[in-house]
C-alpha cells in the first residue's frame, strides 16, 4: 500500500512539473512591468514600429526576454490573437518590432512577455487606428528569376505548335503515299 | 460490317442530311441576332467603348466576363474528348465529336468578344508586333492561339475517317458547297492501314498535348485577373480554382449540347440514359471540387480580411453583389450537385436541370470575379457600378447567337457522332447490348 501511494505521488510530482511552463505557476516570481506603445493612427499598408518597455519591479531593465505582439481578429464572432511577430529587449528593455497593419479600424495590440526562471509573465496593451488609403500595393522594380527569358517562353510555344504542324504533317503523308500507291482519285 | 455499324453509319449521315423546320427556323433566328449583334459592333467602333457600360474605374463588363466563360466552356470540351480518350473510357464516344465542336465554337466566340472589348480593334496585331512579355494579355493571345490552333488540328484529325465516310456513301448527293468541302478535307483518306497507323499516332499525340494546353490556357486567363495589383483577385489558386470551375460549365454545355443533339437528330440509340448519368457523375465530381475551392478562397480572405477582399466580402456577403452570389450558391452549386449526388435524380432530365443551372451559376460567377473585384476602390472614391447597355447586351446576344450557329454548321458538315471512334472503343457493341437487354425486358 505503501509503495502504491509512493507511485501515485511520484506519477503526480512528475506530471506537474512537465506541464509547469517557467514562470507561469510560481507566485514567489516577481512580476515585470510591461508597457507597449505606437503612433496613434496609421495608413493601412504604412510600415510602423510597435515599442514595448520591460523593466523589473524595482525599475531596472530586463535585457534579452522574448516579447510576442499580437493583434485581435474577429472572425466568424470569435476573438483571436493572431502573432504579428516577436522581438527581444535590448540593454534598456526596449523590444522593437516593425510591420504593416493591413486590417482597416480599431487594432488592439498586445505585447507579451510569457515570463522566464526570474520574471512571472506580464503583457500590455494599446489602440492603434488603421484607416484606409484605399492603396495597400506599391509597384516595385520586377523580381528576376534567373534564366527565365522570353525566348524559353517563346521555344516552348514554337515547339507546341511544331507538334500541332507534324501531327497534321503525318497523317497527310500517309494519304499522299497511299494516294500514290492507290494512282489517284479518292471520291 | 455488323447491322449495328450500317445502322450507325446510316443515322449519322441521315441526321447530316436533314434540315428540319426546328432546325431551319432556329439558323435563321440566329443568323438575325448575328446580324443585328455585328451591326452593334460597327455601332460600337464608331462612336468608341462610351456606348458601353465600361468607364475609368470599371474596365471590364459584360465582353471579359463571357470571355472567361467561353474559354472555360472550350475546356469541357477538351476534357471529355482528349482526357477521357487518355484515360480510356470507351463511354466518351458518342459524345466526343460534340465536345469537340464545342471546344473550336467556344474558342472561336472567345477570341471575337476580346474584339468586342477592344475600341481600336484594327489594332488588335500589335499585341502580337508590340506586346510586352511581361504582360499577361500578352501570355493569354499566344495561349488562346495556340489552343485554337490545337483544337482544331485536333477536331480535324478526330473527324477525318467520317469524312471520307461521307464522301464515299452520300458525296454526289451533297449540295456543291458541302460536296466541295468533304472532297477537300477527306484527304484521299481511304482507311489503308498505312493511313490507320499515322492517323493513330497523330491523334494519341495531341491528345497528350492537347490537355495540358488547355490547362495551360486557363491558367493564364486567371492569371489575367490573379496578376493585376487587385486583392480580390489576390490568390495563387486562381488557376487551379478557374480550371475546375470551366470543367463544370463545360462539362455542362456538353450534357445540354447532348440532349438537344439527341432530340434534334433522333439518336436516343446511340446516346442512351448511362451516357446522361456518367455526365452526371463528371458533373457532381468537378461541382464537388468547385464548392471546395469556393470554401477554400472565401475562409482564407474572411480570415486575413484584409481590407480589399473585406470589401469584396462585403458586397458578395449582403451588399451591391450579393443577389449574383447567392444565385450563384444556391442554384449554380448547391442544387446542381444535390441533383447529381442523388441517383433518383440522376436521370436525364436531372442532369439537364442541373447542366443549365451549372452553366448560368457560372456566368454568374465569373460576373462577380470580374465586375465585383473592379468594383474595389483602388482610391477613396465611391464604389463605381456597372450595368451593360443595349449596345453591349445586342453584342453579347449575337455573339453567343454566333456560339450556337457555329456548332449547328458544323453538325452538317460531318457526322455529329464519331462512328470510328463507336467502333474503336467497342462503345457500339455496349449501346447495342443496351438495346438488346431494353427490348428483352419490354417483352
Amino acid at each position: 500500500m505503501k509503495k502504491m501511494l509512493f507511485l501515485i505521488a511520484m506519477v503526480v510530482a512528475t506530471t506537474s512539473s512537465l506541464l509547469a511552463t517557467p514562470g507561469s505557476a510560481s507566485t514567489q516570481q516577481p512580476e515585470p512591468i510591461i508597457s507597449v506603445s505606437a503612433v496613434e493612427q496609421v495608413d493601412a499598408g504604412q510600415r510602423l514600429a510597435v515599442a514595448a518597455y520591460l523593466i523589473d519591479p524595482l525599475g531596472n531593465p530586463i535585457y534579452e526576454a522574448e516579447v510576442d505582439f499580437t493583434f485581435e481578429v474577429e472572425f466568424l464572432n470569435v476573438t483571436s490573437a493572431v502573432e504579428i511577430g516577436s522581438a527581444i529587449t535590448d540593454e534598456t528593455g526596449l523590444a522593437l518590432l516593425e510591420f504593416s497593419p493591413t486590417v482597416e479600424g480599431v487594432n488592439v495590440i498586445t505585447a507579451s512577455f510569457h515570463g522566464n526562471e526570474v520574471f512571472a509573465e506580464a503583457f500590455a496593451t494599446t489602440e492603434l487606428s488603421v484607416i484606409s488609403n484605399g492603396r495597400l500595393y506599391k509597384e516595385l522594380p520586377p523580381y528576376r528569376v534567373p534564366g527565365a527569358n522570353m525566348w524559353l517562353t517563346a521555344g516552348l510555344i514554337a515547339i507546341v505548335w511544331l507538334i500541332f504542324i507534324g501531327s497534321l504533317g503525318l497523317v497527310g503523308w500517309a494519304n499522299i503515299r497511299t494516294r500514290r500507291e492507290q494512282g489517284g482519285s479518292n471520291a | 460490317m455488323t447491322y449495328s455499324t450500317e445502322s450507325l453509319q446510316r443515322h449519322t449521315i441521315e441526321a447530316m442530311q436533314r434540315f428540319s423546320r426546328t432546325y431551319v427556323i432556329a439558323f435563321a433566328i440566329l443568323l438575325t441576332l448575328v446580324i443585328i449583334g455585328a451591326a452593334a459592333w460597327i455601332y460600337q467602333i464608331r462612336e468608341g467603348l462610351i456606348v458601353t457600360g465600361m468607364r475609368d474605374r470599371i474596365t471590364w463588363g459584360l465582353y471579359i466576363t463571357l470571355f472567361v466563360f467561353f474559354i472555360g466552356a472550350s475546356m469541357g470540351g477538351t476534357f471529355v474528348s482528349a482526357a477521357l480518350r487518355l484515360a480510356d473510357m470507351g463511354w466518351r464516344a458518342p459524345i466526343s465529336r460534340g465536345a469537340e465542336y464545342i471546344t473550336v465554337a467556344a474558342l472561336l466566340t472567345a477570341s471575337l468578344f476580346i474584339f468586342a472589348d477592344m475600341g481600336r480593334p484594327e489594332r488588335a496585331l500589335n499585341i502580337m508586333l508590340f506586346g510586352r512579355w511581361e504582360s499577361p494579355l500578352v501570355w493569354d493571345v499566344y495561349g488562346l492561339t495556340t489552343y485554337l490552333a490545337g483544337s482544331m488540328v485536333y477536331l480535324y484529325l478526330a473527324v477525318l475517317p467520317d469524312l471520307a465516310l461521307v464522301r464515299d456513301a452520300i458525296g454526289e448527293k451533297l449540295d456543291p458547297v458541302r460536296r466541295l468541302f468533304v472532297v477537300m478535307f477527306s484527304a484521299s483518306w481511304t482507311g489503308h492501314p498505312r493511313q490507320e497507323r499515322a492517323l493513330h499516332i497523330s491523334l494519341q499525340v495531341m491528345t497528350v498535348v492537347i490537355v495540358p494546353v488547355a490547362v495551360m490556357m486557363h491558367t493564364v486567363t486567371s492569371w489575367i485577373f490573379g496578376m493585376t495589383l487587385r486583392e480580390p483577385w489576390d490568390s495563387p489558386m486562381f488557376g487551379i480554382y478557374f480550371v475546375v470551375g470551366a470543367v463544370y460549365s463545360g462539362v455542362g454545355l456538353i450534357a445540354v449540347f447532348m440532349f438537344v443533339m439527341r432530340k434534334l437528330n433522333r439518336l436516343e440509340a446511340y446516346i442512351t440514359d448511362r451516357h446522361f448519368q456518367n455526365m452526371g457523375t463528371l458533373l457532381a465530381g468537378s461541382g464537388g471540387v468547385m464548392v471546395f475551392f469556393q470554401i477554400s478562397d472565401l475562409v482564407t480572405a474572411g480570415f486575413k480580411l484584409k481590407t480589399g477582399a473585406a470589401f469584396n466580402l462585403y458586397q458578395l456577403a449582403d451588399g451591391a453583389m450579393s443577389p449574383i452570389f447567392w444565385t450563384y450558391i444556391w442554384l449554380g452549386l448547391i442544387v446542381p450537385l444535390a441533383l447529381m449526388l442523388n441517383p433518383w435524380t440522376r436521370t436525364v432530365l436531372g442532369v439537364l436541370i442541373a447542366a443549365v443551372l451549372a452553366n448560368v451559376g457560372m456566368m454568374l460567377e465569373r460576373y462577380f470575379i470580374v465586375i465585383g473585384g473592379l468594383r474595389v476602390p483602388l482610391n477613396p472614391y465611391e464604389p463605381p457600378n456597372y450595368a451593360p447597355t443595349v449596345t453591349e447586351l445586342l453584342i453579347v446576344l449575337g455573339l453567343c447567337s454566333f456560339f450556337v450557329l457555329v456548332i449547328m454548321i458544323m453538325m452538317k458538315l460531318a457526322p455529329a457522332i464519331s462512328v470510328q471512334e463507336m467502333l474503336e472503343t467497342g462503345e457500339l457493341e455496349t449501346v447495342e447490348k443496351e438495346l438488346s437487354t431494353a427490348e428483352g425486358a419490354a417483352s
